[in-house]
């Protein structure tokens, strides 16, 4: 059940007062007996992925066929997140949605860790991703994880080696 | 980077000057691929890039000076990386990771929970002080930030109300500030010298105050003879050549606080004009010119001086506004500027007296949204 009420525990805030969002692709939350309401989020529907990604490709003057974006979509798990970062590895690597998916498929971990299994298609796909960044580049991607994800100031990362291949 | 890893987000601000715009670039990383690349990182890896991340953040945080008042609670430094210093506290909390520079981990968190503090958010400035703590108890800190460490530590407890929690820690920040200056004795580093010097006039100082926080007279006599011991050291310091404007001002502050209780209320007077005027010689001095004026005009009150007492109001009140803006403090000197036109008596006057009551009315209410909307933050 994704990340645990314990696991949870350490970022709750002190106090009685007040309202917690917790967010989660794992719909045993709803039923957990600290959850006062839920609403359910749904993935994005294939007809709605398959636009997302003919309108990110038709950008890139990427082309696939349907049946190529059915079979991405479907890797996704409908998920926004995950989708956009495999369309968007498929055009950054200059790759065909074919080449793409035999990666992709070739790639899906079957590590247990708690980290993978809240999010398997994200995870897949950066198992992918990383191994084609560059050294400095990943060093630079661990820095940076360390950091509150929000506005990390370019000021901060100055000083940071990086390689200018791997810079977008 | 690639694929969307991190976005980059540029915008136009003003510059320091507020005259041109200038462009500044932020990152952001989704908590869901920060979450991954961690998971990934081997030990080895995650302490490298703790230390980088150390190391940095400690080159651009601003660091708090032993001669100068507090961070402004605004300080656009403070406010962009703050965030960053909470998130690596809690990466260090969450795995075990054999940090190198302890040393600038300890003083980030010292100076990171002084910011807080300075913008009221007290409950992270002690979780923070509490962390740079442990990180002295183990070892590898050194006596001058372990004594700072203890010293703003001891101000969170007081400020809470635990006063004879805060006076223990007051006493242990003079103690580890004596032996950093017994480290230097043989040294020349003239600069280091002043400091530690400065550590231990700080150190007094607010023993001077932890002692004001008690009624009997034994304590305000100890008050009395660590302000007197504070200023000795800051007076040597100025004539050092130092910068001890602000320092001078705190300590005369303190000194006709303890003065008047002790019912030496021509003393105090005299300790309140000589806070003034130190005070005068430095912009970062304001706040505390203004509580000075404040409670020098409370003594006049004492004495049954209404008119100087509503003009010492006064003053306290414009200059609140002028820098604290929509602030309990400002709303509080004009409230005692409408208490002082009431006793002044006569129909002029208890309309002044109206007029001003309302407006430090709305003024505290303002002030109170303004929190509470800080905190939602």
């Amino acid at each position: 059940m994704g990340p645990t009420r314990e696991f949870l525990k350490e970022y709750w805030p002190p106090g009685n007062q007040g309202s917690i969002i917790v967010t989660s692709q794992d719909k045993k939350w709803r039923v957990s007996p600290i959850i006062h309401h839920s609403m359910e989020l749904l993935s994005l529907e294939e007809r709605e992925g398959i636009e997302v990604i003919t309108t990110y490709l038709m950008r890139h003057e990427v082309t696939i066929t349907r049946e190529e974006s059915i079979e991405i979509f479907a890797e996704s798990g409908g998920l926004p997140l995950a989708l956009h970062q495999m369309i968007s590895f498929l055009v950054a690597e200059d790759l065909s949605a074919t080449d793409f998916l035999r990666r992709f498929r070739n790639s899906r971990a079957v590590d247990n860790s708690e980290w993978l299994t809240t999010s398997p298609n994200l995870a897949t796909f950066l198992s992918l991703a990383l191994t084609k960044l560059q050294p400095k580049a990943q060093q630079l991607l661990c820095h940076i994880s360390i950091l509150d994800c929000n506005s990390i100031p370019e000021f901060l990362l100055d000083g940071s080696e990086t390689d200018d291949s791997s810079q977008e | 980077m690639r694929y969307s890893l991190v976005q980059k987000i540029a915008s136009e601000k003003l510059d320091s000057k507020g005259t041109a715009n200038v462009t500044v670039a932020h990152y952001t990383i989704h908590s869901q691929v920060k979450r991954q690349v961690l998971g990934r990182m081997s030990p080895q890896l995650l302490n490298q890039s703790v230390s980088w991340v150390i190391q940095n953040l400690r080159r651009h945080f601003p660091r708090h000076s032993v001669y100068a008042a507090e961070f402004d609670d605004k300080d656009p430094k403070c406010q962009a990386l703050i965030a960053h210093i909470l998130a690596l506290r809690t990466i260090i909390s969450q795995q075990s990771i054999d940090v190198e520079n302890i040393e600038d981990l300890a003083s980030l968190y010292l100076d990171g929970g002084i910011f807080k503090w300075s913008q009221g958010r007290l409950e992270l400035g002690r979780e923070l002080t509490t962390s740079a703590k442990e990180l002295f108890e183990i070892g590898r800190v050194s006596l001058f930030t372990g004594s700072q460490i203890y010293s703003f530590g001891a101000s969170i407890l007081s400020d809470a109300g635990q006063f004879d929690q805060g006076l223990r820690d007051f006493v242990q920040a003079l103690v580890f500030s004596m032996k950093y200056r017994h480290e230097l004795k043989d040294s020349e580093d003239e600069d280091s010298l002043k400091r530690a010097d400065a550590l231990i006039a700080n150190a007094y100082h607010n023993l001077a105050a932890a002692h004001n926080n008690f009624d009997s007279i034994e304590s305000l006599r100890d008050a009395a003879q660590y302000n007197e011991k504070a200023l000795k050291l800051k007076l040597d310091l100025e004539k050092r050549g130092l910068p001890v404007s602000h320092l001078l001002c705190l300590s005369y502050q303190s000194m006709a606080h303890t003065e008047s209780r002790l019912g030496n209320l021509e003393t105090a007077a005299q300790c309140f004009q000589k806070a003034l005027d130190y005070g005068s010689r430095s912009k970062e001095s304001a706040p505390r010119r203004a509580l000075t004026l404040h409670n020098f005009a409370h003594l006049k009150l004492q004495e049954n001086k209404l008119r100087e007492a509503r003009e010492l109001f006064e003053d306290a009140w414009g200059l609140r506004a002028e820098t604290l803006d929509a602030h309990p403090q400002t709303a509080t000197s004009q409230h005692m500027v409408a208490h002082c036109w009431q006793k002044l008596g006569g129909e002029k006057n208890l309309l002044l007296s109206r007029s001003d009551l309302v407006k430090s009315l709305r003024l505290a209410l303002l002030a109170f949204l303004s929190a509470v909307a800080c905190a939602a933050v």
